[in-house]
């Protein structure tokens, strides 16, 4: 009866044992292919690189969807290159019906405008144009063509009634300061409607966080060091979800005579920004806002700069020349810097 | 102890020691996947054309890369870069080596792009 009862107990550790090594097996597999079914891509769109990755099924589809769609923003709306596009048919006539999506763009980069006091202004493309940083002519011009540059440079010249949109005499648009933050919000449209479970979308580094991560944790985002090379960070921050973008004075850079040009222009002096400022990081859940409000932000510098962010509750990191970092509220507990030479301050 | 002695026979403690093996065997790679595999990934027009394993190249070595306008990529261990283009701007052979995860290379002309990925990161995606 005993030696019946022990063989018993015996086979029923062994079953049990058997069970939970298979269960074990079943659980690491389980979390393996949550881990691991992800799509990775990058392409070039709107003339910058795209980067995906998407966690969760269908993801192949959704990156086609997702070009297609950078495809007809930059075709259809956004690039001035583009003369079918909206902004390009706007350039050419000084006035065109456009599309209501290109209006909405356009009154919201409008209301940027008027609360940064002209820090961000879309009628900056004949400045733009005239530098052509990061372009095939680009060059420093002489003050004279700066000046005449400016006189074209007001965004309260721009009239909209319903979908016309007329612009100053000479006025060029350009909304390069928003196109990537257009791009992310345009994303997250096409990532609301799939079945996927979460994912990262960079577009030319504007970055889309959406949905769960695999691990559940927040989405780990480097910010990158100004100073240093394309993959270093200086700091990283940690979100659910939302849109980031940011402005730096190492990205497009023109170099003559030792000394650089990068391509934030001040709409008011015509020359590339100086706030004291070196990169600035915006959150927001709009693309657009982050986007545009990393250039304005980089125009101001950091006092005025948080000011405005307030005015659209956004939030903002930014890095001075001096390598202070001056984070706001909202992202005091969510940034950590990682790189010693810089250091966080109470802002 | 001696209970469990008695319970267990030697050829039982060999069943357990060999289910734990066969499950040990089978778990073991799925923890240890997340090795620091450092990998070039080369895309056409938004399609993966290529990936090479950087960590395991032994002999530097060139190919050419793209469609519209050409390019030599020289691969050695642990990097991969443009070398030489005929593109007009050469933006991409400009990006220099790639070596880190999340390093980009792209030749806009072309449409081509190569980055570098590793499963061991600390982050996800970089804001730049």
């Amino acid at each position: 009866m005993e030696q019946l009862k022990k063989g018993n107990v015996k086979k029923y550790i062994l079953i049990a044992l058997a069970v939970i090594c298979v269960s074990l097996l079943l659980i690491a597999d389980v979390l393996h292919n949550q881990n691991t079914a992800v799509t990775e891509k990058s392409d070039v769109a709107m003339g910058t690189v795209i980067t995906s990755k998407l966690y969760g099924k269908g993801g192949e589809e959704i990156t086609a969807k997702l070009t297609d769609e950078f495809n007809r923003l930059e075709n259809n709306i956004l690039s001035w290159r583009v003369s079918a596009s909206d902004i390009a048919k706007i350039n050419s006539n000084g006035s065109a019906t456009v599309s209501s999506e290109t209006v909405d763009y356009i009154k919201k980069a409008i209301a940027v405008s008027e609360k940064s006091g002209g820090a961000l202004d879309i009628t900056v493309g004949t400045l733009s144009k005239l530098w052509d940083i990061g372009g095939q002519s680009a060059r420093v011009p002489s003050p004279d063509e700066i000046t005449n540059a400016l006189k074209n440079t007001d965004f309260r010249k721009i009239k909209i009634d319903n979908s016309t949109v007329t612009i100053g005499e000479s006025q060029q648009l350009d909304l390069g300061a928003l196109g990537k933050g257009i791009a992310c919000d345009a994303a997250k449209k096409i990532l609301d409607e799939s079945e996927l479970s979460g994912g990262v979308v960079s577009v030319g580094g504007s970055i889309l966080l959406w949905g769960d991560k695999p691990d559940g944790g927040d989405w780990q985002i480097g910010v990158r060091d100004p100073r240093g090379e394309q993959t270093d960070s200086m700091g990283v921050l940690s979100l659910k979800n939302g849109c980031v973008s940011t402005s730096g004075d190492y990205e497009r850079v023109l170099t003559v005579d030792g000394k650089n040009y990068h391509h934030i222009l001040n709409p008011k002096t015509g020359y590339p920004a100086e706030s004291s400022v070196i990169s600035v990081t915006i959150v927001s859940d709009s693309g657009l806002l982050s986007d545009a409000l990393s250039t304005a932000c980089f125009v101001l510098g950091a006092d005025d700069g948080m000011k405005l962010l307030k005015e659209f509750g956004a939030e903002g990191i930014f890095v001075t020349s001096d390598k202070r970092v001056i984070v706001s509220d909202g992202l005091k507990d969510k940034f950590t810097v990682k790189n010693t030479d810089y250091t966080l301050e109470n802002s | 102890m001696n209970s469990k002695s008695k319970l267990f026979k030697k050829t039982d403690l060999i069943l357990i020691l060999v289910i734990l093996l066969i499950c040990g065997i089978f778990l073991i790679p799925r923890i240890i996947d997340k090795s620091d595999n450092l990998t070039a990934v080369l895309y056409i027009d938004g399609a993966e054309v290529r990936k090479i394993s950087l960590n395991k190249v032994t002999e530097p070595y060139e190919f050419s890369f793209g469609n519209k306008h050409t390019a030599t990529v020289r691969v050695e261990n642990g990097r991969i870069r443009y070398l030489d283009a005929d593109c007009p701007d050469k933006v991409c052979v400009n990006s220099g080596w790639l070596s880190k995860n999340g390093d980009t290379a792209s030749c806009l002309p072309a449409r081509t792009v190569i980055r570098v990925q590793s499963e061991k990161s600390d982050v996800d995606i970089m804001v730049y």
